[in-house]
């Protein structure tokens, strides 16, 4: 009867160590992906929510909200911007507002969409690190600029929530970035 | 492993090493026993609960998971079925907790082992049984621990299995299902296995749950990455294993049956030699259960069919002795030498600075501390010592 094949140990003798590393380390890179990549859909959904909630009811709370008109819906707010601007002019802001945030969607969907798949071993192009430092970048600004407008209206708890989730999910983008950055660098992608 | 190793393949080793057919026979009874005394058929024998080398399925979903019912948890698996390999190990990151349960995995050649087989000499074919059990137990379930942990025993979606293609080994990727219901289908690799649960201690965590039964079977050769290797690949070849766990089994009989000193990574390769290529076939086989083939191997090598296991076969016998004589018994030696296993276990565990077995109390130096049902072999050794 035929001997059986030999199969390879762990640790195997035969591969060199720094192999043996760079083989964990893709490993390491695509799980980061791939739960970096789950991570910003889940982040993105919160940012989204409460994007619309905080522009639509402001600090009420949802049950109390009564709004006969579309109008009336913005003269009931207590946001800070209405009676110091026209009414129109905090339309305006309100729809820019959430046209960004369907822009910002479309582009989270795209860069998770690309970490996943990049985590099981397909390839992408390196555009979608472009697309999440990009991200990144307009989210962390956009942030500290909204800043002093929080700290006016919020309470302390809101603020603090917010703010935590809000870093988590800076952290998840870089180490998104991160991650993507080196598992193309350790397997040659895109030289 | 599987009751075809445990009992069947444990025959053929018995025999090989040089042991009468029931001899043979008492040696392996006891060894697929260490896979069924639990708690439950103790209480029903009236026996020492604190013999249990097993926890049974509702019995694990009954178990707490405080700090006492893990200490208990840890103490029965890692003392029976998954032996602590280096119980110094360094796993060169984490804090002391992490560090105790990764002193915990099991493998083969450890020092527990030589103090394992070595602790069944001149205590019957019972106690070698069960040191044969815990031998083999090491070659199946190593990279496992006999402790919940989600840190150390968990795997990921990443896990394959090694089969036989046209154009030579190629890697298969496993699916894992929920439904112990079900059989494992082969030629599909989908397997069941235990329901990820994120809490550090869940009992779902408990030993090569994540993994199934791939650890128990014969033919499986995978890749995977358990949690505590930091995304290094593990692979397991398992008839290789078994191979080893085979010689090994029948290497330590022969030194208990001829009063030779046992070492670890010595094996017995030229008795099962002429007999290598039907072992070879028999762990290499795509099945479920290799029962019937083991056992139509045993009865060539030994000349005597082996009686099928029966878990009532001995309980008559304990039950019906006079509690004074019941330690003569063959329920009874056995439960004497799964208390001095359990004991010894937990003391090395413990006095290696891991309290994750709990703690270990020498009766002779501390008199009446500790659990009673240990107290049998205080007694025990009293009556040793005056023979």
């Amino acid at each position: 009867m035929a001997q059986p094949k030999h199969f390879k140990r762990q640790p195997d003798a035969k591969m060199p160590a720094k192999d043996l590393r760079e083989s964990s380390e893709v490993r390491r890179c695509r799980n980061t992906l791939s739960i970096s990549g789950r991570a910003i859909l889940v982040f993105l959904a919160w940012r989204f929510v409460k994007s619309a909630m905080l522009s639509t009811f402001g600090q009420r709370n949802p049950q109390d909200f009564d709004a006969a008109s579309f109008e009336d819906m913005f003269a009931n707010l207590s946001y800070p911007l209405v009676g110091k601007l026209d009414l129109k002019l905090v339309l305006a802001i309100f729809i820019i507002v959430m046209i960004y945030s369907f822009i910002e969607l479309f582009l989270c969907i795209y860069v998770s969409r690309c970490a996943l798949a990049q985590s099981r071993g397909e390839d992408r192009s390196g555009l979608y690190l472009l697309v999440a430092c990009v991200v990144l970048a307009i989210d962390v600004t956009a942030s500290l600029m909204v800043m002093p407008l929080v700290l006016s209206i919020s309470s302390i708890e809101d603020i603090l929530v917010s703010t935590i989730i809000d870093l988590t999910s800076f952290a998840m983008l870089f180490d998104l970035i991160r991650a993507g950055t080196k598992l193309r660098r350790l397997t040659g992608e895109g030289t | 492993m599987q009751k075809d190793f445990h009992y069947y393949a444990t025959y053929c080793a018995a025999t090989l090493a040089g042991y009468a057919p029931q001899e043979s026979a008492d040696i392996c009874y006891c060894d697929q026993l260490a896979d069924l005394c639990s708690v439950t058929l103790l209480t029903k024998l009236h026996a020492p609960r604190s013999a249990a080398t097993t926890q049974l399925a509702f019995e694990m979903a009954n178990a707490p998971t405080d700090i006492i019912g893990l200490q208990d948890i840890t103490r029965i698996w890692s003392s029976f079925h998954f032996l602590p390999y280096d119980l110094h190990a360094d796993p060169g990151k984490g804090g002391r907790l992490y560090r105790s349960k990764y002193q915990l995995i099991c493998k083969p050649n450890g020092a527990l082992l030589k103090d394992t087989v070595e602790l069944a000499r001149g205590k019957g074919l019972q106690a070698t049984g069960l040191a044969m059990h815990i031998l083999a137990d090491t070659w199946a379930h190593q990279y496992f621990a006999g402790t919940p942990s989600l840190v150390i025993n968990n795997t990921n979606d990443y896990f394959y299995e090694i089969v036989d293609g046209p154009d030579g080994p190629m890697r298969r990727p496993i699916k894992f299902r929920h439904n112990p219901a079900a059989k494992d289908d082969l030629d599909q690799s989908v397997y069941t296995n235990s329901v990820y649960q994120p809490t550090e201690n869940a009992v779902m965590n408990l030993g090569h749950g994540r993994a199934g039964h791939l650890p128990d079977y014969s033919f499986a050769r995978y890749a995977y990455l358990p949690a505590w290797a930091d995304y290094d690949e593990v692979v397991k070849d398992n008839p290789s294993d078994y191979w080893h766990a085979f010689c090994q089994m029948v290497y330590a009989m022969r030194c208990l049956r001829e009063s030779e000193p046992f070492e670890t990574h010595r094996y017995d390769w030229e008795t099962p030699e002429a007999w290598k290529d039907e072992i070879w076939s028999i762990l290499t086989k795509r099945q479920l259960d290799s029962c019937d083939d083991w056992e139509a191997l045993g009865e060539r090598m030994a000349g005597e069919r082996l009686r099928p296991f029966d878990l009532d076969a001995h309980q008559q016998e304990y039950l019906d002795a006079p509690e004074d004589a019941r330690d003569d018994t063959f329920l009874g030696r056995f439960i004497l030498a799964a208390l001095a296993q359990k004991s010894m276990v937990t003391n090395r565990i413990f006095t290696s600075g891991n309290l994750l077995a709990g703690i270990s109390i020498d009766f002779r130096k501390h008199g009446l501390m500790g659990i009673k049902d240990f107290f049998r072999l205080a007694r025990q050794a009293s009556r040793e010592m005056g023979k």
